[in-house]
């Protein structure tokens, strides 16, 4: 049976606090690898106003509610390769964002709760976020610039470069911003993108080991591998809301 | 139905819904388990246990998990073509019911049920993308108001404001029958209202109930200084309200005194900034932000505000006649008179939220 999703049921399990006080630590083994000891080290180093037993946890490569979305990402030395396949639903109230995310690749089936940018719960769940079924295609716009996206009444997806909800005042008078339609992105679009980004010969590679060649993969096939694949171009962050 | 006085009837429930103190609610569980029985069977269903949601956010909880079961149209009446619920084109009919839900604090309650139903939710966020409440859709969003939980709720008020609809509407001519479900699916719930219950969801093994909240008015509106203004008993999440407008728990609960003028520059909601200001008072909102009047015109002045960023924005400040209180509007940074904020203002459905 599907979940319905709404508001109540995403602030209610942030306020439950799942988790609170326990460790949660990465199982995939990669928590101490090099170059993720050296980004949390460095973390540590830039921020040396977090409290003991929250930076006693972070060196333990450990988890734990109350860390800050950052913390969180210092502390498992969450890489963007990890976080590729993580998703989540996000909503508010009275201004204060609650979110819960699945799909963090770190070898156990975590959700994590935020109530804005805090960690408020963490609870082990078979349950996954799914991407929208056209995230590759978003993915691949993202390189255009565009980074936010509506789906129209028309069935059409939009892309926008602005965020449409939150815009200021001249950027929505002077119309300092671009929609366009989102396109189903092409097998050749694709590859060609992969390609541009050093995966083409691993996205093969991957097609081959499911049973199915790069020619003739099923759509959600190619779909699926190529997220994994294809790495998040820079964010542009929204300005502050103001009056 | 038997032979009633159908005014007398309609009259006898505005009155039990007009007695019903709404600042507390005694359930009388029993009592809404006959009714609901009841109910249940006359849609042909089976008795299930009833399952209380402690509040509005546990109920949602509950039912996102739950398999519901709908029933559309069940208490409407149809015209020929099965299109337009018949009762709902005559005035006796619409007016009765809006009378009736009046006096159960139907408004009220329509802007709880506003809050529990709660915002959209951003659907399928990759992690990379999270910025908390500055967070960009991607593609899908939820309407609560469309949800499945939503189209699926039985209203026990609006059904006991259809009651006395029924009766207003079969009296004025002799040959209107009242509605088939009036005695098993209408008139009952005037007592499940006065019972307590508010909402209610028939999923496939229970059903999900919810308590009519403890409502504080003041003058007709959701308002309390002191505390929650909607609350259930045994709930968590409250809501508060000042002058029926939903403000955050600080606002309500921080005395004036020590009410930090400058929070206003955070909210966005122009009503909820209008509390802020009648609760701290105008004379403190303009000294915490250094106002300087640059023009002044009959009740409205001009102000440059220190946004305490490193920027200085004029705001139009003017007396609201209606509640007779003191409201500030950001108007574009061009603005230097009266007349030009006010031209601004009556030519733009800008909201002042989006101005920097």
């Amino acid at each position: 049976m599907d979940l319905e999703i709404n508001s109540g049921i995403i602030i209610s399990e942030c306020l439950k606090h799942h988790g609170q006080g326990q460790l949660f630590f990465r199982a995939d083994g990669l928590a101490f690898e090099t170059r993720r000891s050296e980004a949390r080290l460095e973390y540590l180093a830039a921020h040396d106003d977090i409290d003991p037993p929250q930076r006693a946890a972070i060196l333990a490569a450990a988890i734990t509610p109350g860390l800050t979305r950052n913390e969180v990402i210092a502390a498992w030395g969450l890489l963007e390769e990890d976080t590729r396949t993580a998703f989540g639903h996000v909503t508010e109230e009275r201004r204060k964002a609650f979110a819960y995310f699945t799909g963090l690749e770190v070898g156990a089936p975590y959700a994590l709760y935020f109530q804005d940018e805090i960690l408020v719960g963490v609870k082990q769940t078979g349950e996954l976020v799914p991407p929208h079924e056209r995230e590759l295609d978003m993915r691949i716009a993202e390189d255009s610039g565009l980074f936010y996206f509506y789906d129209g009444n028309d069935d059409q997806l939009r892309g926008s470069n602005v965020d449409q909800y939150h815009m200021d005042w001249d950027t929505m008078h002077l119309h300092l911003y671009t929609v366009e339609v989102v396109t189903p992105s092409s097998r050749y679009r694709i590859e060609a993108h992969l390609e541009a980004n050093g995966a083409l010969e691993k996205y093969e590679t991957e097609l081959n080991r499911l049973g199915h060649t790069i020619e003739a993969a099923p759509a959600e096939v190619r779909s699926q591998v190529a997220l994994r694949l294809l790495p998040y171009p820079q964010p542009q962050r929204n300005k502050d809301r103001q009056i | 139905m038997a032979e009633v006085n159908l005014h007398e009837l309609e009259a006898e429930i505005l009155r039990r819904l007009k007695a019903i103190d709404v600042s507390s609610v005694a359930l009388d569980e029993s009592a809404i388990a006959v009714v609901l029985e009841e109910y249940l069977g006359s849609l042909g269903l089976d008795p299930r246990p009833i399952r209380w949601a402690k509040d509005g956010l546990d109920a949602m909880s509950l039912l996102a998990r739950a398999e519901l079961v709908t029933v559309q149209g069940q208490l409407d009446r149809f015209d020929r073509a099965g299109r337009v619920p018949v009762e709902r084109e005559q005035k006796s009919w619409v007016d009765s019911r809006e009378t009736a839900k009046a006096a159960g604090c139907g408004e009220q309650l329509d802007m709880a049920r506003a809050l529990v139903q709660g915002q959209s939710v951003l659907l399928s966020i990759p992690w990379r993308r999270y910025q908390g409440t500055m967070t960009g859709d991607r593609g899908a969003r939820t309407n609560p108001q469309h949800s499945p939980a939503w189209t699926a709720v039985h209203d026990v008020l609006e059904y006991a404001a259809r009651a006395a609809a029924e009766c207003a509407w079969a009296r004025l001519g002799s040959e209107r029958q009242i509605h088939p479900s009036f005695e098993s699916g209408l008139l009952p719930f005037v007592a499940a209202y006065e019972a307590g219950l508010w909402l209610f969801w028939i999923t496939t093994s229970e059903v999900v109930a919810l308590a009519r909240p403890a409502l504080r008015l003041l003058a007709k509106q959701l308002h309390s200084t002191e505390g929650p203004a909607v609350a259930w008993p045994e709930g968590e999440h409250q809501y508060y309200f000042l002058n029926g407008v939903n403000v955050p728990r600080e606002i309500v609960e921080t005395p004036a005194r020590e009410l930090d003028p400058r929070t206003l520059l955070h909210e966005s909601n122009a009503e909820v900034r209008r509390e802020i200001v009648r609760k701290v008072g105008i004379e403190r909102v303009c000294e915490a932000l250094d106002a300087k009047c640059l023009d002044r015109s009959g009740n409205y002045e001009l102000l440059l505000l220190d946004l305490q960023d490193g920027r200085t924005r004029p705001f139009l400040k003017m007396k609201n006649p209606s509640v007779g209180v003191y409201h500030i509007e950001g108007v574009p940074p061009e603005c230097r008179t009266v007349a030009e904020a006010l031209a601004w203002r009556n030519q733009s459905d800008v909201p002042p939220s989006i101005l920097t």
